[in-house]
């Protein structure tokens, strides 16, 4: 389990991490997502030991991973901005992990070139965006590492080795319960891939939660009237319901509610309302809607500058 | 294979190592194979421009064995660190790096170790590729000296590679890497020159050699490398001192111990700094800046006060042009390093400390030359003097006052026994405590106080106090009309300075005896029986020297005298009269030498024994002569009557002697072994087949076998050379022995 505790990471006069505190349990494809700024690829340089914490502790299974040999040979990081020896190729970047890193599996690594069909003799520097991306996700899973920390793994990637490396983080996961944090912006690709997500903003987690949670404590309710409908819809009109209101929207007769809570709760909290609704339905949100609103809620939103 | 899991307590990772080594590989082979090819060009070049042998004999050390690897070892180190240390220049290698599991001393400590491999292997390979060459090409190559230049460019190499990787973990850009480098190898040595010079500059009787901290003499040998070009032979030589190579080891040590607190606590995220903080950044601009304002402290003393030399008016302009200089190197160090003008814009007030530390620098020199200048002891504040160096401007030794070594230079790699001696003699002899406290309270116009005259000679001393401070000063031993100072008188009255210089080292402290081991092949140096030799010499030497009296000892160790003439006695012939020894002794970490000439006036028993020596060496080298066949060696018969009347005997190869025996009615036939190169006039004359030479030794040998008959009419006479054509001393030894007028027959016979 890798345990954050009040982590506090500045560079200079910026607070990168504010006192953060998660919990990533083990065997979970955990989502790291937020704003730009948030400290994803921090926190992600904290797990892997790069960085040294102002405050607060960054503990795996117990053990502080700071100049740790022992942990951070089991840790394999795939930053966003990739690293390769001048000139290296495929082969060249094995001898220096095979050199660096223990447990390092030669089989692994020319069982993936095949798969990817990458060519390990060509220099790396010609490769393109998504090549190059590939040759680092073979040379980190050849490490096998228990912790697979990924920052914007699938940028550059086409549906496919999207697919594929998936797939490989899920092999990983299910069979050596390894744990995998990938930090993206696209959210989509979390949405599919995470068993769990973190919120970041500011350096702060706003909030952690299940997959599966997320999709039922947030939703949005569709309410329709009938004839009976006053003549524009605001959220006062909902106020004797008592819904946590996360956003609220209306197009004519219909109005859109971002409702935090249980969902039965919140649809049946609805028949206090005069006029009652003509129909009211739950719609599960994505997670790049769950993204927007939560962002929304604590203020971080351009709405009003994109409606000018 | 993977590596294997590191510990946390791991110092060191053999993968990180070979992962070095092979990152290394393309510039380190470049750097190692332009250096070898180089080194070998060098005597091939040679043996191409003389079609004959160019190298026969000659011996090889220094220069000749290190060549171009000097080069190597000023440019190899910061390229190869620069090379692998770079991830620091740059976050995502920085990143890389630091996400490795071993730890960052192992990753700092390794990487270290495998730019040390390169740079000692390459150098190794280069020293033994030229040792290699030139003997091939008949060279005499003095073993001892390989060692000592692969320690003493190792150790130069050793520090500026932990130098410049120490400054790689302060910065973080290709620039600041370079000039930090450059101001942790230089930055202190200017500073300490610079202060030294101004110092010394307002206090005339103090060098600037003399002014710094604890009085140290150490060098550091990155900055000695040049010198291999001066010094003829390693022997002795400051660049053999280990105290230096130490002393250099100890920096590199500290710097790497700096380097490595450093780099453990380097935050990852400072790659593409130039420097970690804004403090550092502050500190590297105003080093950078000080370079030319320092400048100006030490262009004001030099050219002022006591040594003045340009008035102000002359000096503004170069005051001007320094801190102009200061100024831009300021700005341009902080515009290139940070590319930013903004902060150039809000480092513009820090020259101000620029200008503070320089003011500070010119007020701790002006407050030191204060301190020394006031240095005037009376006689009864003196505790204890000694003389720490003769002749200090001179060091051909001309200067000297104690013995008169006119027309010999001296050897500035070994250290004369005596002025050792004196050296560390502690002199409270109140004649010379008078003496120098008057020249200390003399006035820069006195003649015993001036040190403004070239022609004179002076001694540095050593001066305590009984206050226990302790300084260096420049005293007149003699002016330039060569009378000597009331200083200089009193020393050589001083008994107890007598009494140390005329002391010898002990046994133990005698490292060998050059002059004894006169046959080629028939004494290895340091062999059992060499050093057996050379123990049994000093114990003959010591014992015979403490039956002399003080003048003859000192006659002994320190008078030049005329080469003793052979005795016109007939006997004598029998012997090696006069050895020319060179005793090569250590104590503590000086190597130091005493020649000496043994012969019969001072200690005709140790001439005997090595007389007695010699002749054992010849005649176990006529069981085997092919180690007494050299070039130039030479068996002559003379009628013994007729030899002793004149010096001929000195010179065998002369012009008066022929094998036509009796042309000049001196020399009956001189055998020579033959000349393997072209003809040469001087030696046509006496070439004779190797067969006659050989037939001619054993004629000798069986002669050499009887007692020396003192009523023989002939004697022949053997002399050994030297091999080594371009050595200043050819002749080895000469023995004269009697023959039988029937040896001397079959001897001329050979020569006809």
């Amino acid at each position: 389990m890798i345990q954050a505790t009040t982590l506090t990471k500045r560079f200079g006069k910026t607070t990168a991490l504010d006192s953060l505190t998660a919990t990533v349990p083990e065997g979970v494809v955990y989502g790291l997502i937020g704003s730009n700024g948030a400290g994803k690829s921090t926190l992600l340089r904290l797990i892997a030991g790069i960085y040294r914490a102002e405050a607060g502790e960054l503990t795996i299974g117990g053990e502080p991973v700071w100049e740790n040999p022992r942990i951070k040979a089991q840790i394999a990081l795939i930053p966003d901005e990739l690293y390769f020896l001048p000139q290296a190729n495929l082969s060249t970047m094995a001898r220096l992990y095979r050199n660096s890193f223990p447990g390092f599996d030669q089989a692994r690594l020319n069982e993936l070139i095949e798969l990817f069909g990458l060519n390990p003799y060509a220099n790396l520097n010609t490769f393109s965006k998504g090549m190059r991306r590939q040759a680092a996700i073979i040379l980190a899973l050849s490490r096998r590492p228990r912790w697979l920390l990924m920052d914007e793994v699938f940028d550059g990637l086409d549906p496919i080795m999207r697919n594929l490396v998936r797939k490989l983080i899920y092999t990983d996961v299910i069979d050596r319960r390894a744990t995998a944090v990938i930090s993206s912006h696209s959210l989509r690709e979390l949405e599919d891939t995470c068993d769990q997500l973190a919120l970041l903003h500011q350096g702060g987690i706003i909030f952690e939660s299940e997959m599966a949670d997320l999709n039922t404590q947030l939703f949005k309710l569709q309410v329709a009237f009938g004839a009976d409908s006053p003549p524009s819809l605001d959220a006062a009109l909902f106020a004797p319901a008592q819904l946590n209101l996360v956003n609220f929207s209306s197009l004519g007769r219909v109005a859109n509610l971002i409702v935090r809570g249980d969902r039965e709760a919140a649809v049946a909290a609805l028949d206090v309302l005069t006029p009652s609704p003509a129909l009211v339905e739950v719609l599960p949100l994505t997670l790049e809607e769950v993204f927007l609103f939560e962002m929304e809620a604590i203020g971080y939103h351009f709405g009003e500058v994109l409606d000018k | 294979m993977s590596e294997v899991t590191p510990t946390r307590k791991a110092l060191f990772s053999v993968g990180l190592y070979r992962e070095g080594l092979a990152q290394l590989k393309l510039p380190a082979l470049l750097l190692g194979i332009v250096t070898v090819v180089l080194n070998a060009l060098i005597p091939i070049v040679g043996w191409l421009s003389d079609s004959g042998n160019p190298f026969d004999g000659q011996s090889i050390e220094m220069i000749g064995l290190v060549g171009f690897a000097i080069l190597y070892v000023y440019v190899a180190p910061i390229v190869l660190s620069l090379r692998l240390f770079n991830f620091g220049n740059a976050r995502n290698r920085s990143d890389f790096y630091h996400g490795l599991p071993p730890t960052r001393v192992s990753l700092w400590l390794s990487f270290l170790a495998a730019i040390a491999s390169w740079l000692v292997g390459t150098v190794v390979v280069a020293i033994g590729v030229s040792t290699g060459l030139y003997a091939l090409m008949g060279a005499h190559i003095v073993l001892a000296s390989i060692p000592i230049m692969i320690a003493f460019l190792g150790c130069g190499a050793l520090y500026l590679c932990v130098a410049t990787a120490l400054a790689m973990t302060v910065t973080g850009t290709l620039l600041s890497n370079i000039v930090v480098t450059i101001l942790i190898v230089c930055f202190p040595r200017y500073v300490s020159s610079l202060f030294a010079s101004t110092v010394a500059a307002g206090v005339p009787n103090l060098p600037s050699s003399q002014v710094g901290l604890f009085n140290l003499r150490l060098s550091n040998t990155l900055f000695m490398l040049p010198s291999v070009f001066s010094e003829s032979n390693i022997a002795g030589g400051a660049i053999a001192r280990a105290d230096n190579m130490l002393y250099t080891l100890a920096l590199t040590v500290v710097l790497g111990a700096v380097g490595l607190w450093l780099f453990v606590h380097r935050r990852s995220e400072d790659a593409d700094k130039s420097a970690p903080s804004r403090s550092m950044q502050l500190v590297y601009r105003v080093c950078v800046a000080l370079v030319p304002a320092l400048g100006i402290v030490a262009t004001v003393s030099l050219n002022t006060g006591t040594l003045y030399v340009l008035s102000y008016a002359e000096l503004w302009p170069i005051i001007i042009l320094l801190g102009t200089l200061s100024a831009i190197a300021f700005c341009v160090f902080e515009l290139l390093t940070t590319k930013s003008w903004k902060s150039l814009a809000r480092a513009l007030p820090s020259f101000g400390l620029v200008i503070a530390i320089t003011w500070a620098f010119w007020a701790v020199a002006a407050l030191d030359v204060r301190y020394e200048t006031g240095f005037r002891p009376g006689a009864d504040d003196i505790a204890w003097v000694r003389v720490i160096d003769t002749s200090y401007y001179h060091t051909d030794g001309s200067g000297e006052i104690f013995w008169d070594s006119e027309g010999e230079e001296e050897s500035e790699n070994n250290v004369d026994y005596a002025e050792l001696v004196l050296s560390r003699t502690r002199i409270s002899d109140s004649a010379v405590l008078s003496a120098i406290a008057r020249q200390l309270a003399g006035k820069d116009t006195d003649r015993w106080s001036s040190v403004y005259d070239s022609d004179a000679n002076y001694s540095l001393v050593e001066i305590k106090t009984k206050g226990g401070r302790s300084e260096r000063r420049l005293l007149v031993e003699s002016d330039s009309e060569g009378q000597s100072s009331p200083f200089a008188l009193a020393l050589i009255d001083s008994p107890e300075l007598f009494d140390a210089i005329l002391s010898l080292p002990t046994e133990k402290e005698v490292v060998s005896i050059q002059g004894i081991f006169l046959v080629p092949g028939q004494m290895v140096s340091g062999s059992a029986k060499a050093t057996q030799l050379t123990q049994e010499t000093w114990a003959n030497i010591v014992a015979e020297y403490q039956t002399l009296d003080t003048q003859e000892r000192y006659g002994l160790l320190f008078a030049t005298r005329p080469l003793p003439e052979k005795s016109n006695e007939t006997t004598s012939l029998a012997q090696l009269n006069n050895f020319n020894l060179t005793i090569s002794s250590t104590q503590g970490l000086s190597n130091l030498k005493i020649d000496l000439q043994v012969n019969d006036e001072y200690l005709p028993q140790t001439t005997e024994f090595l007389s007695r020596k010699a002749r054992d060496q010849i005649v176990a080298g006529l069981a085997s002569p092919q180690s007494l066949v050299q070039e130039n060696n030479v068996l002559a018969v003379y009628e013994t009557q007729q030899l002793t009347n004149n010096n001929a005997s000195k010179d065998p190869g002369g012009d008066a002697l022929g094998s036509d025996a009796g042309e000049s009615g001196e020399a009956l036939i001189s055998l020579r072994v033959p000349f393997q190169g072209e003809a040469d006039d001087r030696y046509d004359f006496y070439v004779v087949s190797r067969k006659a030479y050989l037939q001619g030794l054993d004629i000798f040998g069986a002669a050499l076998a009887r007692d020396f008959d003192t009523e023989a009419r002939y004697v022949a006479e053997l002399t050994l050379n030297n091999p080594d054509r371009d050595a200043e001393e050819m002749e080895m030894c000469s023995l004269v022995w009697s023959i039988s007028d029937a040896e001397a027959q079959r001897l001329l016979a050979l020569g006809k």
